[in-house]
């Protein structure tokens, strides 16, 4: 039986050309689940979970509104935090040749499906 | 934008049609991958596509090109569109190779594209690009499109699926003796093919063409060192059960801690 | 510096050398030509053929080149090192203008300046 955290991780990276590796993380940086290879998940988790605090604190201190998104642009890739819900976080490592627009079309309904699974598992 | 002419049924009777124009334009491409075509005096001068890697990662990633010049360029505040050009004046590129790789890029790109059928098309107003000196006319990509097509299969599904297929190593692949028999360019491949990447991210990730990265594995496959993931599936591994203890330590992929309690 | 037009220049300007054609060594894509060097389009083809066929005999270095005779002509094709995947220049090389010998020496010169 296959974790349905997993089928959405891994069909993100079928979906969309350029999306290398994801971990899924509690806000305060525990990985819950992770498609990935080459990255240490435990590791980008904790990373991922700091920079979205920072993120937080940016948007704060510039009057910004909400967070949406922290991205860090690479000269080979990038790596994109997203805050799924208020207790987790999805953190995305991308090649160069990411394919931009299906990214944003695509992680609006992943952030939505991985916010309902998770709903359902709070004791 | 331009006035609606009669509408074109696909892509290169658009190309073709602004050929004959001489118009300039890019066209952006909507689909799996989509892409930008650049068209100056109706020829085509680039292509951008997620597809395919462009000059820069061609250029950067195989280490022809330093990252600290192209950094060093792009600080000058040149125009983005003239930094290869400046890399050439600089000394530190040729312009015939700046012309090859761009050559190789379109065509590279062309190929991608024309893998899967786009779910639109808009012509806008001419886009910024980076110049390598390229025009190629339309029906020259189609004819080597469909040569292409015929050197891999002869057919654009099968071709297209090839694409996307992560293919792994075989047994073959754990003989130390054949691989050292293979060029060091098959075995750098080799080396990426690892079940997870695409024949599309293996050629982002050597910075090599899509095209050429695809005729390399085919001949990996020929020859045994490669296998499509669907002829020996392996078990996913498990990522539930809270009460198993990660007895994954071996499992190529990670698997999930049990899901942190949420309450404090 | 050469650019791409300019290339073949010295090589269709070397004695018997009648079509030129620069190739990419991986694709096959054509990238410059001079004159009607039709039998380039099956000059890569040809040297990965003959290239997987010295691999699986257990050759292990990389083909230089490949000299098809006919009756009239030389089909020379040789490889062009360079950072990245090789390149190949195909040359047509007229038998009643000069001989092979010459024609690779004069050829061998030209391949090392190509992308100079």
């Amino acid at each position: 039986m296959n974790d349905p955290v997993q089928d959405i991780l891994v069909s993100l990276r079928e979906r969309v050309m350029g999306v290398s590796e994801t971990v899924l993380a509690t806000v305060d940086g525990l990985v819950v689940a992770a498609d990935a290879d080459k990255t240490h998940p435990e590791s980008m988790a904790a990373l991922a979970s700091a920079a979205l605090s920072l993120g937080n604190r940016l948007a704060e201190q510039g009057g910004t509104g909400t967070l949406r998104q922290l991205t860090a642009q690479c000269g080979a890739g990038h790596v994109i935090v997203t805050a799924v819900g208020t207790r987790a976080l999805l953190a995305v490592v991308t090649d160069e040749g990411i394919d931009g627009l299906a990214f944003d079309r695509e992680i609006p309904t992943v952030v939505a499906d991985l916010k309902k699974i998770l709903a359902n598992d709070t004791a | 934008m331009t006035p609606d002419a009669p509408t074109t049924r696909n892509v290169p009777a658009l190309l073709a049609g602004l050929h004959t124009e001489k118009a300039t334009a890019t066209v952006l491409v909507s689909g799996t991958p989509g892409g930008a075509i650049h068209v100056r005096d109706g020829m085509v001068v680039g292509m951008e596509t997620p597809g395919a890697p462009g000059v820069e990662v061609l250029l950067l990633k195989s280490h022809r090109i330093a990252e600290e010049d192209w950094t060093a360029v792009r600080a000058t505040g040149a125009d983005p569109a003239r930094v290869a050009l400046e890399l050439v004046a600089g000394g530190l590129l040729g312009a015939a190779e700046l012309e090859i790789t761009g050559r190789a890029a379109l065509f590279d790109a062309a190929f991608a594209l024309a893998l899967t059928s786009p779910d639109g098309w808009e012509v806008t107003a001419p886009r910024s690009l980076l110049d390598t000196g390229t025009a190629v006319s339309p029906d020259r990509l189609v004819t080597e499109n469909a040569r292409r097509l015929r050197l891999l299969a002869n057919e654009r599904g099968a071709t297209a699926r090839f694409a996307r297929d992560r293919l792994e190593p075989a047994p073959e692949a754990r003989d130390p003796r054949r691989v050292a028999r293979l060029s060091a360019r098959h075995r750098t491949v080799l080396t990426a093919a690892d079940g997870r990447r695409t024949p599309r991210d293996i050629a982002f990730t050597l910075g090599r063409g899509l095209f050429a990265v695809l005729l390399d594995l085919r001949d990996l496959l020929a020859e045994g060192f490669l296998r499509s993931p669907a002829a020996a599936p392996a078990p996913r591994p498990s990522t539930a059960p809270r009460t198993s203890p990660a007895a994954t330590a071996a499992a190529p992929h990670p698997t999930a801690a049990p899901l942190p309690r949420r309450k404090r | 510096m050469a650019s791409l037009d300019t290339v073949l220049d010295g090589v269709v300007g070397t004695p018997g050398v009648t079509a030129a054609a620069l190739l990419d060594g991986v694709t096959g894509l054509s990238y410059a030509e001079r004159g009607e060097p039709g039998p380039a389009q099956d000059a890569q083809e040809t040297a990965h053929l003959v290239s997987t066929h010295l691999n699986r005999a257990g050759f292990t270095g990389e083909l230089e080149s490949i000299v098809v005779t006919t009756t009239a002509h030389h089909h020379v094709t040789t490889r062009v090192e360079r950072q990245g995947d090789p390149l190949l220049l195909f040359a047509l090389v007229d038998r009643h203008r000069t001989n092979i010998t010459w024609a690779l020496r004069d050829l061998a010169e030209h391949t090392g300046r190509l992308l100079a």
